[in-house]
Order: C-alpha cells, then sequence, then structure tokens
C-alpha cells in the first residue's frame, strides 16, 4: 500500500543520552527514520535531550527540540506542535517508554494523536514478561520456566522450587540493568531485590538459566499487510549466559545447520507475526547445542543495537525501512536502496563473514567489576568484515583500539595456568586473549570447551590462529606464509612481532611482491544482482571492486568505539566534515569501524571502507584512494594519533600539520611555546621515574595532579593529595608509568572553561566559550557547562580570546582546536591544548548556529574564514542560555566509584536551553535525570574540607522546604550553624539500626545524596559504599558542590520565597 | 594441493583441493544460500552442474545422514572459499570433505568466488571442469565449449524402477525427474502413500494405479527434452488432480503449450521472494533452476499465472483454469531454505480431498 | 470454551481456493457476479471479488444482499413488503452466473432465503453457493458449491468466522455452548 495521506506532520521521539545499553545506534536509526520520513514528505518534528548526535542537526528534521525526555516536557511539545502521530519504535527503549508513559497520560488520545508503527498492546506484549510467556504458551513456542515475581520472597520461593542457577531480569529497563544469573539462594535473594529496585514497576521475571546454549538472534521486519523476512541471523561466540551486548557476536550464522537455521526462522516469523509488529524487531532465541530444542529470550519489539548491527553488517537500512513502513508502505513496494534495482522484500545473502566485538570501558575503569553476565556493561562495539572467520575477528581485535592489537595479550603471557582457567570459566572482558593463551600452552580444544561451553568451531578459529602464529613464527620471510598470514587476516604488527622485524620492512615486502588486500563491495545480495553501494571491506583475495574515481577525493578518519572520553561527539565532527567536503565539491571517503554510527551508513559519504583504524589499515585505503590528503582533526585521538604515522609514509595530513600538531601535544614542546608567548599555566614538571615523579609533587606542593603524557579523556589522572596517595597511584600504573613520562601538576582551583577555536592561519574564530560550573578538578567531560559563560567579565573573556588567538596562531593551526582554560582571580591559565575537534563542537554548533566542523574543514580545504564570512574574533553570543550535563552508567558497572575527578566517567551528556539560566539548568538536570521533588529529603555526608562550603548550601536547602540528613560530624556542625537536622548513624557504626545511613538509602527515604567523602579510591570507605549505595538505588547522587549549588539554582526558581516578615 | 577450475571461455581459477581426488566437468553455477551445503550438493537437480557456493565458508557444521536428499547425487564439484576446519554438529556424522571424497565429488576452496559469481552473473552459466593440472586449459576449454554436458541427464537420475513410500491416506503417484528427498518427506508428513515412478511413465500406466493426485517432481537439465511427459501430463491432468514443483511445473507448462526458456544465470538460494498474484502475500522460497517459464507462451484460456518472483517478475506459479492442476518453479519443500510455502503441500491435499468429496456425491 | 481453529493464513488460503475453483468451474469469469449475504459474506465476496481482478484482470461486479426480510426463521410483519436489499441497486443478475458467498452453511435457511432474495430480483443464467465454513445440520436441500472447509460439529458447537474488517481478525473459532 502506498503511503498514507492523512498525516502530514510526525514527531519522533529520541533515545536520550548515551549510556552502557543504549549508545550511538539509535542516533543512527533516528537518523534514518527522521530523513526517511522527510523523503516521503512529512514534516518531522524531533525531541531528543542530547545535543551530541547527528539526528539533532538543523537538517535532519524540520523541527528539533532538544529537550529533556520527560512526560511533562514533551507534552508541551505536542501542545505546541499538534503532530498527527508519533514514531516511537526508533528511539530505543527510552523512546519506546516515553510513548507509553505518553499514552498513559491520555495527551495522546485527547489530540488524537497516533502512534505509528508497532501498536501499544504489541509493545506491551513484548515487553511484559507474562503477557510474553503466555502469547508463546499460545503459538507453541518454548520458554525457559519461569515466573513473574514483585517480591524478593516470591522470587526465593520460585528458586528454590525449580532449582539453580536461576536469571533474574527486570522489567522495563534497558540493557538488562539490575538482571544477573544467581547460583544459589542467597545471590538470588540480593539480585532479586536489586532488580525489583531498578524496575519502574517494580518487577521481574525469574527464569531457569539456560546457560550453555547457543545464543542466536534474528533480525525480522514486516509490514501491515503481514509480509515478514528475516534481515540478518546472528549468532553468539559466548553461550546464552552473557549479554548479547557484552558477546561477540558473527553474522551470518556459524553452526547452525539448515534444518536448524529454518526452525528459528519459523519461530521469529510466528512471533513477529503474532505480535503484529510493523517496522522491526529483534528476537533473541537459545538453541540446545545437543538437540532440536530451543527457547525464545526475548523479542524487542523497535530497532536495537543488534538493528544497528545487522544493517551495517549486510548493508540493509533497517531503520529506513521501518520508517517506512509505519507510514503504510510495504517491503514490496520499496526499493532496496542498496542495489537499486531489487526490492526491500529480500532477504539479505552474505558472502563474507562479519565479526562484533563490544569495546568495555575498563581500561577507563580499572577497578571495576570486569565479569561478564547477563548485565550489558559495554559501551561501544567495533565491527570487522572479511572473507574468513579468522580475518574478520582479527581485524575486529585490533579494531578495538586496545593495548592489544592481536590475539597475544601480555597480561595473559605472564598468568598462571590456574588463573587462566579461571578467566576461562568466569568469562571477562579479555576472555579472548586468554582463549588464545590457553591454546599457546597446549590446551586441548576439549579442555577448553570443558571449561567454556564455547562451540568447537568457534574455538578452532581461535586454535587455528595460534597455529598459524607458530607457523608464521617458523617460516621467517617466507612469502606464502606471508600471504596465508594475511589470508587469516593477520596484521603487518602481528607478523612483525613474530619475524621479529620492523613493520615498514613487513609493508615492504608484502607490497614488493603484490601482497595487497583487494577491496569487496557489501551489496546484500552476495553478487547477484549488480549493485552500486560505495560501501567496502578490504580482504585478501582475488578480484578488487573498489576503483579510485576521477573526482578529487579525501579520506576522512573517524573515531572508532564509542568508549568514555570518545563518544558520539566526534561522529557528528566526523560526518559534518564529510557534509562540507561534499558541498565543496570533493569526494569524501570515510574510514571508521564503528558499526553503531551514522558515520558508517554508507548513504553519508561517498564511499566507506569499513576497516579498523590502525596504520596498515588506513594507509591501504589510501595506496588505492590517492586521496588529496587525509582529515584527522574529527575523528577524536583515534585519528590525531594516525597522522605522525601517515606522513611518514607520504600521505598528506590537511590542516593543522604533524609537527604543529606534535607541538601542542608534546608536554615539553607546547611548554617552550607557552613560555615564549609569556601565558599562564599551572606549574608543571615531567618525570619519568618512580622518585623523580615524588620530588616533582613534592616540589609544587600537594595537592597535585598527575597523569601519563599523551592521555584520552583524562585517563589515569588523578589529582592525589599526600605521598601516600601517590605512591598508591604509582603503584596502580606501573604499565603506564613505563611506557610514558609522568606529568605532574601544581593543581589550580578556579573555575574552568573550555573553548574551540577555528583559524586559518590568519584569522581566528571563536564560537563560544563554555563555562564550567564545578571547579577546576572534575573532568572537563564530566562537568557540567554553560553556554554563554555566567561569571566571566568581559575582560577575561578578551583575555581568552587573546591567548586562543596566540595560540592557535603560534601553534600554526589550520582547522579547529580545543583549549582548556582555568580562571583564577581573573587571571587566564592554560590547562592543555587539543589539536583536533572537542566533544564541545557538537553542542556549541547547534546552540550558536555555527557550523564549527564544517567552517573548520573548509578552512583546512583552504577556504579561508573571511571568504566563508566569518571575522576574527569571539562569535557574539545568543539571547538564550543552554546548559551541558553529563550523563554517567554507574547503575551498570559494579565497583566503579562515582565520585567525579580527573578521570573522565561519564558516558554521554544532555542539554537543556532556556532564557534563564536557572530554567536552562532546571531542564539539564531533569534530561540528565537528576529531577527532584518540590520538597524532600537530602542526605550530606561531606568532608571537612568542605565543611565551610556546606552551609550555605545546605541552608538553602532548608529554605525551599528540605529536610536534612547527616552523619554526627556534618550533623553538629550544621547545629551549631542553627540548623535542623536529622542525625542518621554511619555506615559502620550500627549497621542493624534503622537509622544506618545505608538503611536510610535502601528504604527510599531519600531524594538526593550529596557525598564529597573520600577521594582515596578504597572500596571499603564510607564514602565509597554510601556512593554505591545511592547509584544502586537510583538515588541522585552529586560528589561536587559546585554541582549542589546548580541544583539549587535551579530548585529555587521553582519555588516561591517563603521568608517570614520578622 | 593445487586445483584449477578451467571455463570454456578459457579462464583459469587456481585454488586448494578437497574432497575426491579426481576430474570432472560441469555446467557452473551458482547458489545463494547461507545454510544447507549438504542439502543442495545432494540436490539432483544438481546433476552434472558444479555448484559455487557464495556463502564464503561452508562445512561447519559437518554430515548429516538424515538431511541427504538424495543417495546418489549427481553433481559434478564444488566450489567454495572455504571450508571450515573443526565442523561441530551434535547431528553430524563426518565431515564434508570426507564426504565428498566418498562420493567422489572433487571440491576446490581458496578461489575468489565472488568474482567467479560475478561472471556467471554477467556471462550467464558456463562450462567448467575441475582439474589438478592447467597444463591442457585450451584444449579443455574448446572441448567444453562444444559438450552438451546435461543432455539426457534426468535419465540418469530419475530412478529405473517404481519404488513404494508407504502411507495410510491419500494415493499420490509421484513421477520421478530427479526428486528431492524433502518433497517425500512433505508427503509421508500427510500420510500420504505413494508411488514414485521414473520420468518415462506413461499416462495410462499412472491411471491404472488409481491415484487420488499425482506429483510431478524436481530434476535438472533442460525441460524441453521432456516430451514424452508432457504427453503424459496433458492426459492426466484431466482425470487426476495434479502438482508439479520445479522441473514438474515446466512440464506442466509444456502440457498445456506453453514454452520454456534458458535463464542467464537462473535461481538458485532461498531469498527469493515469490508474490501470489491473488492475495499478494510474499513469500521467501528456495530455488534451484535454470530454465523457466516463458510469460508470452502462455495460452490464457488454459492457465492463470498464480505466483511471480518480485525482483524479476518470471513466472513462479501456474495453475490450470479447468483442471485441479497447479504448479510451481520454487521448493515448497525446501530444505534447504524457508518453509514460507509449504502449506502448497496442504492445498494439494485439499484439492485432493475435494475431488474425492464430489466423486462420492457424484 | 472457544478454540481458533483458523487462523488468517489458513482463511487466506481457503479464500484462495476458493478464488482458483471459480475460475475452474466457469473457465474464466466472464458473466460473473458475486453476491455476498450480509453481513460477513460481502466482506468474503470482496475479498474473492478482488482476487478473481488480480488473477484474471477483469473487474468481476460484487454485491451484497441483505435477507434480513426474508428469513423465514424469524418472525416477521407477514404485511411487510419484502424488500429485495441487494446492493448496489444497479447490480445486473439477469442472464449471470451468480456465486452467493455466505461465511458458515448451516442449515441452509439463509441461502434459501438468499436465492428468494436474488430471484425477486432478476432472472440469473445460474446460481451457485460458496461458503467459508460447512458445518453441517442441512434442514433444506441446499448444497455448497465451493467450500472453504467442512467443520463437523455438534448442535451444541457454534461456529463464529471473524474477518478483519469487522471484527479486527481474521479467524474461524469453534464455540463450545454449555
Amino acid at each position: 500500500m502506498p503511503k498514507r495521506t492523512d498525516i502530514h506532520k510526525i514527531m519522533v521521539i529520541g533515545s536520550g543520552p548515551i549510556i552502557i545499553g543504549q549508545a550511538a545506534e539509535f542516533d543512527y536509526s533516528g537518523t534514518q527514520a527522521c530523513l526517511a520520513l522527510r523523503e516521503e514528505g512529512y514534516e518531522v518534528v524531533l525531541v531528543n535531550s542530547n545535543p551530541a548526535t547527528i539526528m539533532t542537526d538543523t537538517t535532519i528534521a524540520d523541527k528539533i527540540y532538544i529537550e529533556p525526555l520527560t512526560v511533562e516536557s514533551i507534552s508541551r511539545i505536542i501542545r505546541q506542535e499538534y503532530p498527527d502521530a508519533i514514531l516511537p519504535t526508533l528511539g530505543g527503549q527510552v523512546g519506546l517508554n516515553m510513548a507509553l508513559s505518553l499514552a498513559k497520560t491520555g495527551i495522546l488520545d485527547e489530540l488524537n494523536i497516533e502512534l505509528l508503527g508497532t501498536r501499544l498492546s504489541s509493545i506491551e506484549q513484548a515487553e511484559d514478561r507474562e503477557k510474553f510467556k503466555e502469547l508463546c504458551k499460545k503459538l507453541g513456542e518454548p520458554v525457559p520456566p519461569s515466573t513473574t515475581v514483585n517480591t524478593v520472597e516470591e522470587a526465593l520461593e520460585f528458586g528454590d522450587k525449580i532449582g539453580y542457577p536461576i536469571i533474574v531480569r527486570p522489567a522495563f529497563t534497558m540493557g538488562g540493568t539490575g538482571g544477573g544469573i544467581c547460583n544459589n539462594h542467597e545471590e538470588l535473594a540480593q539480585i532479586a531485590k536489586n532488580g525489583l529496585e531498578l524496575s519502574p514497576v517494580t518487577e521481574c521475571l525469574i527464569e531457569k538459566s539456560i546457560a550453555g546454549y547457543k545464543e542466536i538472534e534474528f533480525e525480522v521486519m514486516r509490514d501491515h499487510d503481514d509480509n515478514a523476512m528475516i534481515v540478518c541471523c546472528m549468532e553468539n561466540f559466548d553461550p546464552v549466559g552473557i549479554h548479547t551486548g557484552d558477546s561477540i557476536v558473527f553474522s551470518p550464522s556459524q553452526t547452525l545447520s539448515d534444518k536448524e537455521y529454518q526452525m528459528l526462522r519459523d519461530c521469529s516469523l510466528r512471533l513477529i507475526r503474532a505480535l503484529k509488529i510493523e517496522g522491526g524487531c529483534n528476537v533473541q532465541l537459545a538453541l540446545d547445542p545437543n538437540s532440536f530444542d530451543y527457547d525464545v529470550i526475548e523479542v524487542n519489539p523497535r530497532v536495537s543495537r543488534s538493528s544497528a548491527l545487522a544493517s551495517k553488517a549486510t548493508g540493509y537500512p533497517i531503520a529506513k525501512m521501518a520508517a517506512k513502513i509505519a507510514i503504510g508502505m510495504t517491503l514490496d513496494e520499496i526499493k532496496n536502496p542498496v542495489t537499486g534495482t531489487t526490492y526491500a522484500e529480500f532477504e539479505p545473502a552474505l558472502d563474507y563473514v562479519v565479526c562484533k566485538i563490544p569495546r568495555w570501558p575498563f581500561d577507563k575503569f580499572s577497578k571495576a567489576d570486569r565479569t561478564l553476565s547477563t548485565q550489558m556493561k559495554a559501551t561501544g562495539e567495533v565491527m570487522a568484515i572479511g572473507r574468513t572467520a579468522e580475518e574478520a575477528m582479527q581485524k575486529a581485535v585490533r579494531s578495538l583500539e586496545i593495548d592489544e592489537k592481536d590475539l597475544y595479550s601480555e597480561a595473559a603471557h605472564h598468568a598462571s595456568d590456574e588463573e587462566i582457567e579461571q578467566k576461562l570459566v568466569k568469562a571477562q572482558d579479555d576472555r579472548l586473549f586468554y582463549l588464545a593463551e590457553a591454546f599457546r600452552r597446549g590446551y586441548s580444544l576439549e579442555d577448553v570447551h570443558e571449561l567454556t561451553k564455547i562451540n568447537f568451531y568457534f574455538l578452532d578459529i581461535v586454535s587455528y590462529m595460534v597455529e598459524m602464529e607458530q607457523n608464521i613464527q617458523e617460516n621467517k620471510d617466507n612469502l606464502e606464509t606471508l600471504r596465508l598470514a594475511k589470508k587469516y587476516g593477520f596484521s603487518d604488527t602481528a607478523i612483525a612481532t613474530l619475524w621479529n622485524e620492523s613493520i615498514d620492512q613487513i609493508r615492504d615486502m608484502r607490497k614488493n611482491n603484490g601482497i595487497i588486500p583487494v577491496y569487496k563491495m557489501v551489496d546484500t545480495c552476495a553478487a547477484e544482482f549488480e549493485s552500486k553501494t560505495p560501501y567496502f571491506y578490504s580482504t585478501y583475495d582475488g578480484e578488487n571492486e573498489s576503483h579510485k574515481s576521477g573526482k578529487k577525493s579525501v579520506i576522512v578518519i573517524g573515531s572508532g568505539p564509542i568508549r568514555i572520553g570518545q563518544g558520539v561527539e566526534f561522529d557528528y565532527a566526523t560526518v559534518h566534515c564529510v557534509k562540507a567536503l561534499q558541498k565543496m565539491g570533493y569526494e569524501a571517503i570515510v574510514i571508521n569501524s564503528n558499526p553503531e554510527t551514522v558515520s558508517t551508513d554508507f548513504s553519508i559519504s561517498d564511499k566507506l571502507y569499513f576497516e579498523p583504524l590502525t596504520l596498515e589499515d588506513v594507509l591501504n585505503v589510501c595506496d588505492l584512494e590517492k586521496p588529496e590528503g587525509v582529515i584527522v582533526q574529527f575523528g577524536g585521538q583515534t585519528s590525531i594519533n594516525l597522522a605522525a604515522g601517515l606522513q611518514d609514509h607520504g600521505i598528506k595530513i590537511l590542516g593543522t600539520s604533524v609537527k604543529d600538531l606534535n607541538r601542542a601535544e608534546d608536554r615539553e614542546l607546547f611548554d617552550q611555546i607557552i613560555k615564549k608567548l609569556k601565558l599562564n599555566q599551572p606549574k608543571g614538571l615531567t618525570a619519568t621515574t618512580h622518585e623523580g615523579v615524588i620530588k616533582a609533587a613534592e616540589e609544587l606542593g600537594y595537592p597535585v595532579l598527575v597523569r601519563p603524557s599523551y592521555v584520552l579523556g583524562g585517563k589515569a589522572m588523578e589529582i592525589v593529595y599526600s605521598k601516600r596517595e601517590l605512591e598508591e597511584y604509582l603503584h596502580d600504573h606501573v604499565d603506564i608509568a613505563a611506557d610514558h613520562p609522568i606529568l605532574v601538576d601544581d593543581y589550580l582551583d578556579g573555575r574552568e572553561c573550555d573553548v574551540d577555536a577555528i583559524c586559518d592561519g590568519k584569522d581566528v574564530l571563536l564560537p563560544g566559550i563554555m563555562e564550567h560550573i564545578e571547579h577546576a578538578g572534575v573532568h572537563s567531560g564530566d562537568s557540567m557547562a554553560v553556554y554563554p559563560p555566567q561569571t566571566f567579565t568581559d575582560d577575561v573573556k578578551e583575555k581568552i580570546m587573546d591567548v586562543t588567538r596566540k595560540l592557535a596562531l603560534t601553534l600554526n593551526c589550520v582547522g579547529i582546536m580545543n583549549i582548556q582554560f582555568i580562571i583564577r582571580n581573573g587571571e587566564v591559565y592554560v590547562i592543555e591544548v587539543n589539536p583536533r575537534a572537542s566533544r564541545t563542537v557538537p553542542f556549541l554548533s547547534k546552540i550558536t548556529g555555527i557550523e564549527m566542523a564544517q567552517v573548520a574543514t573548509k578552512v583546512i580545504m583552504g577556504e579561508s574564514l573571511a571568504q566563508q564570512g566569518y571575522s576574527d574574533g569571539l562569535a557574539p553570543e545568543p539571547e538564550m542560555i543552554s546548559v551541558k550535563a553529563p550523563v554517567f552508567s554507574f547503575s551498570k558497572l559494579a565497583d566503579v566509584d562515582s565520585y567525579l575527578g580527573p578521570e573522565m566517567k561519564s558516558t554521554g551528556e544532555v542539554m537543556g536551553s532556556d532564557h534563564t539560566f536557572a530554567k536552562a539548568l532546571y531542564k539539564a538536570f531533569a534530561g540528565a535525570k537528576m529531577q527532584l521533588p518540590e520538597n524532600g529529603n537530602v542526605l550530606l555526608t561531606i568532608e571537612d574540607r568542605d565543611k565551610e562550603k556546606i552551609l550555605p548550601i545546605a541552608k538553602r536547602f532548608a529554605r525551599i522546604g528540605y529536610r536534612i540528613f547527616a552523619t554526627k560530624g556534618t550533623a553538629d556542625f550544621l547545629k551549631n550553624n542553627g540548623l535542623h537536622v536529622d542525625l542518621v548513624t554511619k555506615v559502620h557504626e550500627n549497621e542493624n539500626a534503622d537509622d544506618n545511613i545505608l538503611n536510610e538509602l535502601r528504604e527510599g527515604r531519600i531524594d538526593l545524596v550529596i557525598n564529597t567523602m573520600g577521594h582515596d579510591i578504597e572500596k571499603n570507605s564510607d564514602g565509597f559504599i554510601i556512593r554505591q549505595m545511592a547509584i544502586q538505588q537510583n538515588v541522585p547522587l552529586l560528589t561536587a558542590l559546585d554541582t549542589a549549588d546548580a541544583l539549587l539554582t535551579s530548585l529555587e526558581n521553582r519555588s516561591f520565597a517563603t521568608d517570614a516578615l520578622k | 594441493m593445487k586445483r584449477y577450475l578451467i571455463l570454456e571461455d578459457g579462464s583459469i581459477y587456481e585454488g586448494e583441493d578437497f574432497g575426491a581426488d579426481c576430474e570432472s566437468s560441469g555446467e557452473v553455477v551458482f547458489t545463494t544460500g547461507m545454510t544447507g551445503y549438504q542439502e543442495a550438493i545432494t540436490d539432483q537437480s544438481y546433476a552434472d552442474q558444479i555448484l559455487v557456493f557464495t556463502n564464503p565458508l561452508i562445512g561447519n557444521y559437518g554430515i548429516t545422514l538424515a538431511d541427504y536428499e538424495s543417495l546418489e547425487p549427481q553433481i559434478k564439484g564444488v566450489i567454495c572459499h572455504q571450508v571450515a576446519r573443526h565442523p561441530d554438529n551434535w547431528r553430524m556424522q563426518t565431515t564434508l570433505p570426507k564426504f565428498l571424497k566418498q562420493l567422489k565429488i572433487p571440491g576446490l576452496q581458496g578461489i575468489d568466488t565472488r568474482e567467479l559469481v560475478k561472471k556467471l552473473r554477467i556471462h550467464g552459466t558456463l562450462k567448467g571442469r575441475i582439474t589438478d593440472s592447467k597444463e591442457n586449459a585450451v584444449s579443455i576449454s574448446q572441448e567444453l565449449k562444444q559438450r552438451n554436458i546435461t543432455q539426457g541427464v534426468i535419465n540418469r537420475v530419475s530412478t529405473k524402477n517404481s519404488y513404494p513410500v508407504p502411507g495410510s491416506k491419500r494415493n499420490i503417484v509421484v513421477v520421478d525427474f530427479g526428486i528431492k528427498h524433502s518433497i517425500l518427506r512433505e508427503l509421508a508428513e500427510r500420510d500420504c502413500n505413494c508411488i514414485v515412478l521414473p520420468y518415462t511413465a506413461t499416462a495410462e500406466e499412472i491411471l491404472n494405479l488409481n491415484p487420488d493426485g499425482v506429483l510431478l517432481s524436481n530434476g535438472p537439465g533442460n525441460p524441453e527434452e521432456m516430451l514424452m511427459a508432457a504427453k503424459m501430463v496433458q492426459e492426466v491432468e484431466k482425470h487426476v488432480p495434479l502438482f508439479g514443483i520445479c522441473m514438474g511445473h515446466q512440464v506442466f507448462a509444456l502440457a498445456n503449450g506453453a514454452s520454456t526458456y534458458k535463464m542467464k544465470f537462473g535461481h538458485r538460494g532461498f531469498n527469493h521472494p515469490v508474490r501470489e498474484i491473488a492475495t499478494g502475500n510474499i513469500g521467501f522460497t528456495s530455488q534451484n533452476h535454470g530454465y523457466a517459464v516463458d510469460p508470452k507462451s502462455i495460452n490464457k484460456g488454459n492457465l492463470m499465472i498464480t505466483h511471480v518472483e518480485v525482483n524479476d517478475s518470471t513466472v513462479e506459479g501456474l495453475r490450470h483454469k479447468k483442471y485441479p492442476a497447479f504448479s510451481v518453479q520454487f521448493h515448497p519443500d525446501a530444505t534447504p531454505g524457508p518453509h514460507d510455502e509449504d502449506s502448497l503441500f496442504d492445498d494439494f491435499m485439499s484439492m485432493i480431498d475435494q475431488r474425492k468429496e464430489e466423486e462420492r456425491h457424484a | 470454551m472457544v478454540k481458533e481453529i483458523w487462523d488468517k493464513p489458513a482463511m487466506q488460503r481457503a479464500i484462495v481456493r476458493i478464488t482458483y475453483e471459480i475460475i475452474e468451474r466457469y473457465k474464466g469469469v466472464e458473466d460473473l457476479v458475486l453476491v455476498g449475504i450480509k453481513t460477513r459474506g460481502g466482506y468474503l465476496a470482496r475479498r474473492i471479488g478482488d482476487r478473481l481482478e488480480e488473477i484474471e484482470k477483469k473487474i468481476v461486479p460484487v454485491g451484497e444482499l441483505d435477507i434480513t426480510s426474508y428469513r423465514d426463521d424469524r418472525r416477521v410483519d407477514i404485511n411487510q413488503e419484502k424488500i429485495s436489499n441487494l446492493e448496489p441497486e444497479n447490480l445486473n443478475i439477469t442472464n449471470k452466473h451468480v456465486v452467493l458467498v455466505d461465511d458458515v452453511l448451516y442449515t441452509g435457511r439463509t441461502i434459501r432465503a438468499a436465492m428468494d432474495a436474488l430471484i425477486a430480483t432478476g432472472r440469473p443464467k445460474s446460481i451457485a453457493v460458496a461458503v467459508l465454513v460447512d458445518r453441517g445440520h442441512r434442514e433444506l436441500p441446499i448444497k455448497a458449491d465451493f467450500v472453504g472447509k467442512n467443520i463437523p460439529t455438534a448442535l451444541s458447537e457454534q461456529v463464529a468466522v471473524n474477518v478483519e474488517e469487522i471484527d479486527g481478525i481474521d479467524s474461524i473459532e469453534l464455540i463450545k455452548l454449555k
């Protein structure tokens, strides 16, 4: 049926900030959906609180609202816009839950607004565990024995009855938040309790564990004419038991016979038909490896992370098709955009193997619990394509941008056999490397299978690679071996290590002997039909299908997997760089390895290479494409790190030269510039030895800021208050300290700000200054920030502009750069310069209206600022005030301290804009789920040195009607200052007392926790335990008094003054 | 060991050997199915053909006796990018290379199958030889060019003697043009009592068995060689409900005045969407055919087109306008492939039952 | 107790089969008119009509008949004039092959009433009957020419045909009365 003509205006709800379990994939799906709707002529209104996304770009929808995703705020927008319909199934679980909540308020009925796509009743049927089970029962589809519980007692009764292990899945949470596998009564008691508290409906599904089964996922599409089809089948390397978002995944399925595949395919189609889903959905199934028994795990009645992966793995744009289905079109009338000749009603056939590996944040959170279970912990993922499973896996490993570039890991190498077995049994993020190590030590496939339950076929992939390692080692400089090694995905680096040669020697040997990769097209149909997709992957095979066009081309390097410190912002910048290049008439070529993002949508660039972002892989593409040059300024640290190597191999780096990039990044060279320009900077020293670091710290005086040079997102950066803490730090970071010099800086307590400047070598444009709300010491990615600045005088702004101009010109910046300042007593101190786009680019671009990445790209390509209509200096400030707030994923990561410091911990951000600072703050807090009741209870646990500062804050809380709870020290202090305070017992004082601090939290009597205790990192410290409990109980938590001050400002704005006359 | 594929156009592909240690020639065709290599290899419709798998990796789950589609596969060779080293599946009894060795079918791996598939897509199906030496490549390709490989192929794959597949309900005569076991499995599942006859069976022989229905099976080769069978159908369709699959479909078309043509590279794989015209419903089908019914040749007074392929609009299903007889180009029996259209067997059953009902009342 | 006997795909298949059989019987769709008996028969007739059109690329006229006033099993005002409620009014059935379409064939009284009503409006060349379900228990000598499914039932049971157009779902249910 053709598209509907009775609706004209459609609202799309985005997925909000990036958190674990909900990453950039919804930017990708939402963007696709909006574009698809507009392509069909509908007016699109978009709501999303996440400013870092492409989907919130003015070109994506007709109207964009960057507003909190709350019922209150969306209702307001609805009443303003009167959309005919809402499309809720493309904004992840957040978008879907929002639609459910809206429907419940009755506003949709009142205004006669239709929910497009899958019906609400179907969504509920899929999401509500009990209803879903009933449906499966009716269809005769098996589900593991399970029950829904609302109390811990019910859970225990069921668990004791059917036996352990048992899985707990809280209802209506995303990424499996709060769930887990319990091996006994005690574990169940704990996890069920936690799960119930996290579930918005206080409900959990308790089910028999089917750990060890094969985990299979189908991406299914259906239209309202009941046409249904499978887009992609994916098989997890790891058996059931590990969240699919934390599993290594292959596509197509690798170990299913046709009988098994068709049986599961039939089941998936039956489910999507029974649920009457209109659009895309994801079906997760578990198959007994020893029989035809299978179980339905779950159905996601919407596009998901897996559908983003499936789209990139097959080339089939699921979200786009889902949007078109939602407006009434059918699969057999939509053209397949990949081939252009066939229809969307087509089950893709792959002639390659895809491997996805999750990217976990444990490099940042070295103390976190790394065990993988049903709670997803990865922040992002990489995908790689190869013609063999081995090749795909090895390419994926080196795409991860972790220390391990191949299947060899130092840690695993040094582990004892016992440790290795431990690591195999209890899966962690690094299990793959321990698998390889086990084979290296002669463990048999059977041994390893016994420990891991991983299928022999998969294990053999790893085992074969280990065999190959040996083979390579034994056949030094043998061309046939080299050819074979490349075919199985070994990197030049890996071969160089095994042959004890330089990487360039390997590269030269390869090239001299014609061992170069060819590029194959991703075409959805295994070459059966002609297609023209500009989407390629490398492999060592016969025919090359990617040919250089006649046009001048530029390669843009993406930013790889989403991780803490390098999020979707860089994808935003990459996409904008591409747009600018295209506008200037260049062929824009993207290289990236992240399947979740917009930049790896083949329709964005002129050509997409889905490749690891390593020097070898990028150089190979350069060899083929012979571009005018490569742009590295927009892909975060990932691309910047490639610049020097590319230049060394004769590739032109466009924009700021490699030499100047280095001058900005190298501490000593940079210090010289600061000195030459007579700029202020916190005193700092560099040391390369343990003793040197301690000496430096003592010279500067504590507290000091320590960090290794060349860091990303403040990795391993800490404020250290004493020698003892410094020694602890050095002990914890031995590995880093060995490779890089350690920087020791004087810690300056002042206001911090961020600027992004665009420079063409002559003029310097400063689109805006972002003032941080927290004082220096909290990582800029974790601090709230406001634009325009609220406390800076014109004089300070002028100084900032002046320093920025000097730095940009001296560093010969061509393009974009980011500078961080501390403002203290009217003086401007430079903390650091990043010669690249920063994470504030999308935020500032949107609120200033200056498309910074595009302007910078044009500058890089030779169009001056003046030619683009910009003049030197600080751009005029708008009337609206915008506040950015970070969003964290602590609830997914046990044992990570939520205390904010110089090391970045947030995973995403939201924005709030309004005409006053207080209102903007309020929206930012609301967007970050820090909406507080008008009056409530606040718990204060404050470090001694902060006591003076807490007094005004406590007074203000009291004034707006908050009851104050505090432990003895803080309570006494506040009481002495005339405040009414409720005393609570300290963590260890009387653990069973009703007024024990933890109990107060557990019982939900506290609405907000302000905790500044324990900068040290000990897990058993009171501060840490209180923070953990707050996170667990979903109680808003602040660890910086500046944030508390801001929150109060927003709360006060809502309340009336109630001052007595006398 | 090195092994080569030499095509009639003179091109040579170099790869590694697996399976049997012998040479063989055949029509080189490709399938896009991502599972089901065993079912495909044992499918008689691939008789005299060399099958290229577009899926880069086959053999992953070994070989299972119960999944054979025929006992003596007539396929001439198997080509893929990579054979799995360590297959694993609870049902497997042997590995793909061992299985091919047993059946004396040569395999060739390690060539750029995508490049080869594109060649077949552009030039159409080519004849080729799998060989361990490329010395006489020129004369081999010359010879291939002149040879008609598939002539008389059905004679080789069809059963020589009739045999029963006992059941208890409806009596079905199955005419074997190179039948896949999956068709018999579908009939057995519906309690049919089947007698399988060679493709040379005459109408008289068939009708003497007093069947409730007649099924024309799939098979390899050129349908235009099946003129005797077409004549048989012309008589049988007047008396008994009839269902044709693949080759059976083409024979049914020929019997009713239509003609067939050789497609450029055919349909092989199981992601072919087929639209049922009456309902607009689309199902994904398993297909394996190099010939198709020419829609222009169809006498609209006799036959109606019931199914078409969504992408290239080829004829996928026919039905007689006067007799209870219908046919489909695809495999509703799947195996390998999706089960989206297995209800056609139910339709055949109700057609038979309806007929019986009428006879009872008549 | 309600038991679903047929789901949507099964029902669709039956309708397609009836469609094919109609073509077989009349060697095409020449002079064919479909008349559905209100209300579900009407929807079914329209579906068959659509399908015939898809296959034969010719429009087959489809009408709908309200036979309330012809039913002999309903108490009606004896003086009330029997009005044929054949829609559309200009539908010509004279010299046409008419296929009467209904959901369930039971006693046969409905079909008989429909025939009466039809004959009151014109003189068809022939009348045939197509039903989705024949549940047996005939009280009149009427036989369906096209049957989707024979469902032998007990008198204590009811057969309910649901059509998506008004019931929101395509299904056939067997309802056991207590």
